[in-house]
């Protein structure tokens, strides 16, 4: 190791400890929650911020006091003062040099843990969409929670669970503009593009007996909010997702039976209505988004741009999720993604059944699947 | 020891008069304004236009303020075309009709439109038409060829040109805004800039606008460097020259260097939007990221063609009112030029949580090169206080502010420079915080000290000391509780361009938005004084500071031509402890005493 570094390290080390003083808890208003380099990003903070601190107040008292001292007088002359001293201008270059290279390596070492995850780590997929995220778990489990509307945001809000004590490796993709993942508990951040995959990575801490940020789960467990910083439209300030750390047995739990004990097929639906981000573009009550409501929709005509109509049964449900672009509903845009190979064929049951309890031609949600034959791909 | 051969009016044969003086009656003084060659009306009409757009840019701003008043504010859906929030179905002042286009959308969505297109508009507005042209426009173009003893910039009708297209584009902005305003941000990343509102044309001419205003910026700049390399005055060597004569200079050479590249850059977005050529968009087979290649590659060069002339601006404020030689003179000149010189090689700090490890690694070195120069520069200001005569009038007061905050934003740029805290704040309100201190804790704030520096010799008029120091005082407050509390939200996670915001920030967004009303009073306080100085302000006297430059020898308002007589350089625009200024009486200008032989000052 470079003993420069080193030296450096201890120095802060031993200026900062582990534990968040009250000024860093002032200023970040929640202790670091990742294990693995986030204590390290709020105790580089801290070191500039004192730093800082120290710099401005001694740049403005010295304004202050000279001013004061050295005010108008009428009729007084200024007295005679240097405009130039070699010295002192050479000293006050390489100071804040020497501060700035030092800040420059130190922030290069921290950095480099944030950005190279550990070869074990367990790799998940996520994908950003406007305006929401899916995290999809060994297995093609995804999250079958959310918080409901008003909790922390206007929106429901996914809810992502991980083993505590682990750490966890996401491979990134947007599935249309640019996002970027943020967790302010975990002090790091990483964009997700439309076109390249990015990686973020974290350990989650282990948990005590006391940590319970949602009492009523039973079992200890920690949760961070998750946001969106890149701007991305319209619902920028909705994406949100709560990260909740749990022992390893709920993990597991979760991963083997990943509904919650005894839903139905329609409610199954509706959660996915919001998990997946329909919610986003599709109201339930009738008003028209960016695309058109649920409620009343299946079992009904409709127009489409090309001038046809046509009855929005099973099969066209299917075919409207999977190849949105080949009916677009008059009035509206084609902006809508597929969502082939992201729906499997069960949550695509709860959601043609889900869609049908919401219409009043709608039949019987629970009732067979009469329409449903292979794809046709008919237009 | 005067700085002209002569400065005595009445020793010359004709009266000239200022350039103030109105030709003929209203319709033939409307004319002259509107075909005027001279550098101090177009300097003046230019002065008011940005003043009006900051208004206009000032009002989204609160706009925005206020709608962060509450967390969960979020106008979701518009029902019977009333608007109402999501949770109390509380009905807001109808919206709807400012924004049109937003009702017949209806949904979720449209509320959130709303707040999407102020921020927008405010960051447009207040780069693209108040920042970056503000200082070198205004006060560049009325006091270059005046410091420099020169009877106007080297192509009087080029200037005049670059104020239509200034015009010309500011129209194409506002049009779209009057036809419904844009959701991309001041930055247009794409592909969401390429995707939205697709139907309409708002986007493209937005970005036409700032394309075209992009062209003022280069006629101005290519005017001012062959002003200042061709126009100066007998006996001015490029060390005799005020700074802000350098920070005009500097900044010149970027706006010609950087500017085109945005104008490239805004160009291949038309044309990615109306041809879908594919560029940026990876639908097409574009790349997103390399557009902000693009973008920040202009756009970081420009917050230094913003920041440049403010330090100008602060450099001939202290030394004036401190009847102090500047400290540092030389190393104040190399330090712009060195600013400018890495402006054009720090962009990628913009993108650390968008690029590669190496390239991130390589831009957090060269931000912190940045750094030297401008830390070297506060010393430089803090240092010329020390043993001065310091007047607590509105432009020191200002001076004292700007260093205040500018140092503030300085410092704050560290942990945004330094990759590992970046990745944690980049992108939420610390950001925010930090630009805001630069831009406006820097810019604005230089500019309105500059503004009330020069406001008597650029209209003849002295302004109310006390209200204007009111005025100041509350700026600073308003500024300092606006933005100040935003660092917090910004460590603490509140990301940026959040329409609505967990409970948690609410306490401190409520802050930020009383001080954005205090700063707001502060601002029409100075619009008052500015005013009243024009209908009812005293006659001011052709140095009421005791300045040295050459702009302070000739009268207020200062003539058609300038000067009287060619001016011819004899001392330096600092030289405070060895020359008597123009125009002012030793009573109460006095000197100090006159070097004993074989003593140095330095």
């Amino acid at each position: 190791m470079n003993p420069f570094l080193g030296l450096f390290d201890s120095a802060r080390a031993a200026t900062f400890p582990a534990q968040q003083g009250p000024v860093a808890r002032f200023i970040f208003g929640r202790d670091p929650q990742e294990a693995a380099y986030s204590a390290g990003v709020e105790g580089l903070f801290m070191f500039i911020f004192w730093i800082s601190t120290f710099v401005f107040i001694g740049l403005m008292a010295l304004s202050f006091y000279w001013a004061v001292k050295y005010r108008r007088r009428p009729g007084v002359a200024p007295p005679r003062s240097p405009s130039h001293n070699t010295a002192l201008e050479i000293t006050w270059t390489i100071i804040p040099s020497i501060v700035f290279i030092s800040l420059f390596f130190v922030g290069f070492r921290v950095y480099a843990k944030q950005v190279i995850a550990p070869s074990d780590a367990v790799r998940l997929d996520l994908i950003g969409y406007r305006w929401g995220w899916n995290l999809y778990y060994p297995g093609g489990v995804t999250s079958t929670e959310t918080l409901p509307p008003g909790t922390i945001s206007a929106s429901s809000v996914p809810v992502f669970m991980f083993p505590e004590d682990t750490p966890i490796l996401l491979e990134m993709s947007s599935q249309d503009v640019i996002h970027s993942f943020w967790v302010p508990d975990f002090r790091s951040k990483m964009d997700l593009f439309p076109n390249r995959s990015t990686s973020f990575w974290f350990r989650t801490s282990k948990l005590q007996p006391g940590d319970m940020d949602n009492p009523d789960l039973g079992y200890p467990n920690k949760e961070h909010i998750l946001y969106c910083a890149e701007y991305c439209g319209d619902q920028h300030s909705q994406m949100l997702g709560l990260i909740r750390v749990v022992p390893r047995e709920v993990y597991e739990n979760f991963l083997r039976n990943p509904w919650p004990e005894g839903i139905s097929l329609v409610e199954k639906g509706k959660l996915l209505h919001s998990l997946r981000g329909c919610n986003a573009c599709h109201s339930l009550d009738g008003s028209s988004g960016t695309g058109p409501t649920w409620l009343n929709w299946y079992g009904y005509e409709h127009r489409y741009t090309d001038g046809s109509t046509h009855l929005a049964d099973a099969d066209f449900t299917r075919e409207s999720i999977y190849y949105p672009g080949r009916k677009i509903r008059s009035g509206y845009q084609n902006v809508m993604n597929s969502y082939l190979g992201q729906i499997n064929e069960e949550e695509m049951r709860a959601l043609i059944a889900f869609m049908r309890s919401i219409s009043d031609q709608g039949g019987d949600p629970t009732a067979g699947f009469p329409d449903e034959e292979e794809e046709t791909g008919g237009n | 020891m005067s700085t002209i051969d002569t400065h005595n009016a009445g020793q010359h044969a004709h009266h000239e008069g200022s350039y103030l003086t109105p030709h003929g009656g209203a319709l033939a003084t409307i004319w002259n304004w509107a075909t005027t060659i001279d550098h101090k009306k177009i300097g003046v009409m230019y002065l008011f236009a940005i003043m009006f757009m900051f208004f206009l840019g000032g009002v989204a701003a609160l706009g925005v303020r206020a709608e962060l008043w509450e967390p969960t504010r979020v106008v979701t859906q518009v029902v019977e075309g009333e608007t109402v929030t999501s949770y109390t179905g509380q009905v807001l002042v109808n919206l709807a009709p400012i924004v049109p286009g937003v009702e017949s959308e209806g949904g979720i969505s449209a509320g959130m439109n709303i707040y999407n297109r102020a921020f927008s508009l405010h960051g447009i507005i207040m780069t693209f038409m108040v920042i970056v042209p503000s200082v070198p426009a205004s006060l560049g173009n009325f006091f270059l060829p005046l410091m420099l003893g020169a009877k106007d910039v080297a192509f009087p009708r080029l200037n005049l040109m670059s104020w239509y297209i200034y015009v010309f584009g500011s129209i194409f902005a506002v049009a779209a805004v009057v036809m419904g305003g844009v959701d991309t941000g001041w930055t247009f990343y794409t592909p969401y800039s390429t995707m939205t509102d697709a139907d309409h044309l708002r986007v493209v001419f937005v970005i036409l606008a700032a394309f075209i205003l992009g062209f003022s910026s280069i006629l101005t700049g290519l005017n001012f460097i062959v002003t200042v390399h061709k126009l100066r005055a007998p006996g001015m060597g490029w060390f005799d020259m005020p700074l802000f004569v350098w920070a005009m200079y500097a900044t010149a050479i970027i706006q010609v260097l950087a500017t085109p590249v945005i104008g490239i850059t805004l160009l291949l977005l038309i044309f990615e939007r109306v041809f879908h050529v594919g560029i940026f968009d990876p639908r097409m087979g574009g790349d997103p990221v390399l557009y902000q290649h693009f973008f920040w590659f202009y756009s970081h060069p420009v917050v230094y063609v913003m920041i440049i002339p403010a330090f100008g601006i602060i450099n001939e404020i202290i030394p004036v009112h401190a009847r102090k030689k500047l400290f540092g003179y030389r190393a104040m000149a190399f330090a712009t030029l060195g600013i400018a010189a890495v402006s054009f090689l720090v962009w990628g700090h913009h993108m650390f949580t968008a690029s590669g490890e190496l390239a991130a690694m390589i831009f957090s070195a060269l931000t912190f090169l940045v750094a030297i120069p401008t830390a070297i520069k506060v010393f430089n200001w803090v240092a010329t206080l020390y043993k001065g005569s310091i007047a607590f009038n509105t432009p020191m007061l200002y001076a004292l502010s700007f260093l205040f905050m500018f140092t503030i934003g300085g410092l704050t740029g560290l942990p945004l420079a330094t990759l590992a805290t970046d990745l944690h704040l980049h992108d939420s309100y610390f950001v925010v915080a930090h630009f805001h201190y630069v831009m406006m804790g820097g810019t604005i704030i230089a500019f309105v000290g500059g503004i009330h520096h020069w406001w008597p010799k650029m209209f003849g008029k002295l302004y109310n000391e006390r209200w204007a120091i009111i005025g100041c005082v509350l700026v600073f407050i308003g500024f300092n509780l606006t933005f100040f509390t935003q660092f917090i939200l910004g460590t603490r996670g509140m990301p940026r361009r959040y329409a609505s915001y967990p409970d948690e920030f609410q306490f401190l967004h409520q802050l930020s938005t009383i001080g954005s009303w205090i700063l707001g009073i502060g601002f029409l306080i100075h619009l008052g004084v500015f005013v009243h100085s024009l209908v009812a302000g005293r006659k001011a006297p052709e140095n009421p500071w005791g300045g040295l430059s050459l702009e302070w020898e000739t009268e207020s308002p200062p003539i058609e031509h300038n000067f009287h007589h060619e001016p011819i350089v004899k001392h330096g625009p600092y030289d405070f402890d060895t020359v008597q200024p123009p125009h002012t009486d030793p009573a109460e200008f006095p000197m100090p005493e006159p070097l004993r032989p074989g003593e140095r000052t330095h």
